[in-house]
């Protein structure tokens, strides 16, 4: 018998075997089940400790060494647990009491007592907080109020962040926030209660915009350097309501597009790497913004660039794609929240917006085996399913594979923000359908991207309204009955034929709804020709849900101008006319109407302008008995588009009645054309005394915006000051 | 190599290999979805069948062991001769594996098979050559595995006595054999191969280190153990 037992080293190389061994399950085991870097020292420590009590159950086989092993290997999987103890860098401050501060605005800076405690999205130790920063009093208690609002600084109240606080944080520290140079405040309608979930609201940001909307109106929507350098240094905080504005009006698309450019280097003309530089510069202004919304100046960026993009989608997609959330840091008590919605990195949201924007048809098969194997991108796929131009029978069986339904939409709206682009229809609630209404809803559809129609269909199925709804989309359009599930009675069922005798095939998962599986190509083709005309006249109509539905489907005709429905509007008004009284909605449709400017439109609303015949609206007589008190008072509140409103100068300009001219002269600031200005001077000059008085009063109140906006642009007003009287 | 020793390891080992061979075909060509990098499920039957195979060349029945050797081959020439042939059915695997879907072979069935359901093939169709990579590198850290826990084995079966119980080295052979596949799964959750490369590359070295490390001690192991008589 040979004595190999007695060659110690062979058995010490057996157990440093074992140990090499298990060197894969420590290494990989601690990255995967933590989102924390490695951090060396402690690595190096715990294989130490492992590696020992490996060698004790070897050298000394024992029970208690086994138990010990097992024990220990099992620390990994508690990584996340120990992540505040000694294997990451401590933090600062042990985090007790944390708030996720995430609005709507961000980036906001946030202040306490005057510190800067960070920029949202942020998540706050409050404990931290209070330890890290001294108390202070407050620099002024004083209410601010805004129209319709009363705000103040925030103080901590007993349950901020749902935890009770010291009273000493109640009274002694002070919240501020500030967007890029507008200050934010905690505002509420009786000036009571004021909860910091709300988040902060800045009004000047709003009125920021509006004076340079208002400037680009006065110079002719020709925006001067000026203009357009100072609306590129405040894009971020401006951005939303600009946006908004030029959805409205288009005229103001072309300086908005200026400022985009500016800000971002885009030109008409760029090279490769011009390109480049400017979408990783996107990418790194998301990056530091750690969020990607919609709308947002780095979406409108991607959309500006179209195309060049092309070239570098594949590469930022494969290499965006892998990348895990970054690293979260504790820094006195404060760190960054992340706001990937699907735990991807921010910096992929962009690459995924493009890809599925512009669909490269290299990623095509990448994208279609990401899906499968990692189910990475969703978004993409949500884009590329509405988008349509990849293969359907690809795209079909991969929402429905992973039951994109209603939901699928919802998150389309909810997460992308693409409400703007996709209006919805409401329900007319509580109002029987009038066969006028239903034809301008039937007339709608036909005008509208087919997704829109569709989203119809797919929103609130089971809400008898809606399914009003889809029964007059497919009334308008036949071919998409197969896309719907129609209840029973609305429409004949089809006949059944041997092919048609099984149960179609186009539910999506538990939705039941299929956009898109059963469009025939011509569908497809129809659906290609609506996306190519301008989007922004054609979806059109929008309504808010509520009592007043009627009237907010007017109101959404008038907001979203579409030449395409002047026939049934007209319908509308013809019916409300032969009414005992006019209905409530009558000025919304005349609104409506005007903003349509239609030949036949005008001719319509011309020649009632002109009838003498007393209205009633909602059972009371008009005092002027007349239409052109509800038209003069309609333009009033119309949005300033000149185009359509130009013909109604000529109306206002010729009235003779002082008690109507005064009301005419809102009309005219509304229309704010050069023609409009120079009837305000005319009567300005002279004529009855209350309409001299109202002409000049408004064109004080415009040369003072003026002034106002000039001294904005050039820096010496800041925007906070816009909100004082 | 020696061809009646390849024959008599081919003996011991083909019906279990062939049997894993089929479960592996079958979830190559059953599975609905794409193959990633990452298939766990591949990955644990590749480990399973690297195991297997070495544990069954490896491992002598009673009253084997002697017969095999006296026969005229040094240790070195015994074990590498076993080693070899483990490796070539590891190539074997991944032969076919190559083969079904590099011709297109899964895409077809995925295509034929479920037309209604699966929307990934032909898309995914030269992405799936991705699996050839768990199955290698699990396929490998198995069979080494299993190769250095037999040698371990019988190294202390034979000459440790009561050093380690015969229960604890037991014990210690399923902890080690618990442990392993719970790294290979924890290996399969690593990012896409476009991620940071340091992964891979720890994973490449310590692949082969492992591969180097267990290969020697079973070499020195099989040099030195005492065979039953």
């Amino acid at each position: 018998m040979t004595h190999l037992h007695e060659q110690r080293w062979s058995r010490l190389l057996a157990v440093l075997v074992a140990w090499v061994l298990m060197l894969p399950v420590l290494v990989c085991l601690i990255p995967a089940y933590s989102d924390l870097r490695l951090d060396i020292v402690s690595l190096v420590v715990f294989l130490v400790i492992f590696a020992l009590i490996l060698l004790g159950l070897l050298w000394r086989g024992r029970w208690v060494w086994l138990i010990l092993l097992a024990e220990w290997c099992f620390v990994p999987f508690c990584w996340v647990e120990l992540q505040n103890f000694r294997l990451v860098p401590k933090a600062a401050a042990q985090v007790t009491n944390t708030m996720t501060l995430n609005w709507d605005s961000d980036p906001v800076d946030v202040y306490c007592n005057g510190t800067l405690v960070g920029r949202t999205p942020i998540e706050i130790d409050l404990d931290a907080i209070l330890k890290s920063i001294p108390p202070a009093d407050p620099p002024s208690q004083k209410t601010s109020k805004i129209p319709g609002w009363e705000c103040r600084l925030f103080q901590a109240t007993e349950n901020w962040f749902g935890f009770v606080i010291p009273r000493e944080a109640r009274q002694r520290y002070w919240w501020s926030f500030d967007c890029a140079g507008h200050s934010g405040r905690f505002c509420t309608p009786d000036g009571v209660e004021v909860e910091l979930y709300r988040g902060p609201l800045f009004f000047s940001i709003q009125a920021h915009a509006d004076a340079l909307v208002h400037g680009l109106q006065h110079a002719g929507y020709i925006a001067d350097s000026a203009w357009v350098k100072h609306t590129g240094a405040n894009l971020t905080p401006l951005f939303s309501v600009l946006n908004d504005t030029a959805y409205r009006d288009l005229r103001i698309k072309p300086a908005l597009d200026q400022a985009v450019c500016e800000e971002f280097g885009i030109r008409e003309s760029m090279s490769q790497d011009e390109v480049s530089a400017c979408w990783a510069a996107i990418l790194d202004r998301v990056e530091e913004k750690r969020a990607f919304r919609i709308p947002s100046p780095e979406w409108y960026a991607i959309n500006l660039l179209g195309d060049r993009l092309l070239p570098f989608l594949e590469r930022s997609y494969l290499e965006e794609r892998s990348r895990r959330n970054a690293p979260s840091r504790f820094h006195d008590g404060v760190r960054p929240a992340y706001l990937s919605p699907e735990g991807v990195a921010v910096r992929f949201l962009p690459v995924f917006y493009a890809v599925g924007r512009l669909l490269p048809p290299a990623l095509r098969d990448r994208i279609t085996y990401d899906a499968g194997a990692f189910g990475i991108p969703f978004e993409v796929l949500r884009q590329a399913y509405l988008s349509g131009p990849y293969d359907r029978r690809r795209i079909v069986p991969l929402a429905r594979h992973y039951d994109l339904g209603p939901p699928f939409f919802d998150n389309l709206v909810n997460d992308w923000g693409m409400a703007s682009e996709l209006p919805l229809i409401h329900p007319i609630q509580g109002r029987p359908l009038t066969p006028a209404t239903a034809q301008l809803l039937i007339q709608s559809v036909p005008s509208m991207p087919i997704e829109t129609v569709l989203i119809w269909g797919g929103i609130g199925r089971e809400m008898p309204p809606f399914e009003r709804l889809r029964y007059l989309a497919v009334m308008r359009a036949p071919s998409l009955t197969r896309e719907f599930q129609i209840p029973a009675g609305h429409l004949a069922p089809p006949a059944k034929t041997g092919a048609e005798a099984s149960p179609p095939k186009f539910g999506l998962g538990r939705g039941g709804n299929v956009p898109f599986s059963a469009l025939t190509e011509a569908e497809r083709a129809k659906t290609r020709r609506y996306r190519e005309m301008d989007r922004q006249q054609v979806s059109a109509v929008r309504a808010a849900s509520g009592d007043g539905d009627i009237i907010a489907l007017f109101a959404a005709v008038a907001e979203y101008p579409n030449p395409a429905l002047d026939k049934p509007l007209l319908a509308c008004l013809d019916e409300a006319r032969t009414c005992r009284t006019l209905p409530p909605e009558t000025r919304e449709l005349i609104r409506a109407l005007i903003m349509c400017g239609t030949p036949a439109a005008r001719e319509v609303l011309g020649r009632w302008w002109n009838d003498n015949t007393p209205i009633y609206v909602t059972g009371k007589i008009l005092d002027e008995t007349s239409p052109r008190v509800l038209i003069t008072d309609a333009i009033a509140t119309l949005p300033r588009m000149a185009e359509p409103l130009a013909v109604w100068v000529q109306y206002l300009a010729a009235l003779d009645d002082p008690q109507l001219m005064a009301r005419a002269v809102k009309a005219l600031v509304c229309i704010h054309t050069p023609e409009a200005w120079a009837v305000l001077e005319k009567w300005s000059a002279g004529g009855a005394p209350e309409v001299a008085d109202a002409a000049r009063s408004a064109i004080k109140t415009e040369r003072t915006e003026t002034a106002k906006i000039a001294a904005l642009i050039a820096g010496t007003l800041q925007p906070d000051e816009l909100l004082s009287p | 190599m020696n061809a009646r020793l390849v024959l008599v390891e081919i003996r011991k080992v083909w019906a279990w290999y062939l049997a894993f061979l089929l479960v592996s075909v079958s979830y190559l060509v059953l599975k609905p979805y794409p193959l990633a990098h990452n298939d766990i499920a591949m990955a644990v039957l590749a480990a399973f069948q690297g195991a297997l195979l070495g544990w069954r060349i490896f491992h002598d029945p009673a009253g084997t062991q002697s017969f095999l050797w006296s026969r005229p081959l040094t240790r070195t020439q015994l074990f590498l001769n076993r080693w070899l042939l483990g490796l070539s059915l590891q190539v074997l695997t991944l032969l076919v594996v190559l083969a079904l879907v590099g011709s297109g072979a899964r895409s077809l069935f995925n295509e034929t098979l479920f037309e209604e359901t699966n929307p990934f093939y032909p898309a995914s169709r030269w992405f799936d050559l991705a699996v050839l990579w768990p199955c290698a590198v699990y396929g490998l850290l198995g069979y080494q595995a299993a190769l250095y826990l037999n040698a371990f084995a019988e190294f202390n079966w034979r000459h440790l006595g009561g050093a380690i119980s015969g229960t604890l080295r037991r014990t210690l052979l399923s902890v080690m054999a618990v442990c392993f596949p719970a790294a290979l799964f924890v290996l399969a959750d690593l990012p896409p191969a476009t991620a940071p490369r340091w992964p891979y590359g720890v994973l490449v070295a310590g692949v082969a280190f492992v591969t180097v490390a267990t290969t020697a001690v079973a070499v020195h192991v099989y040099r030195h153990m005492e065979v039953e008589s």
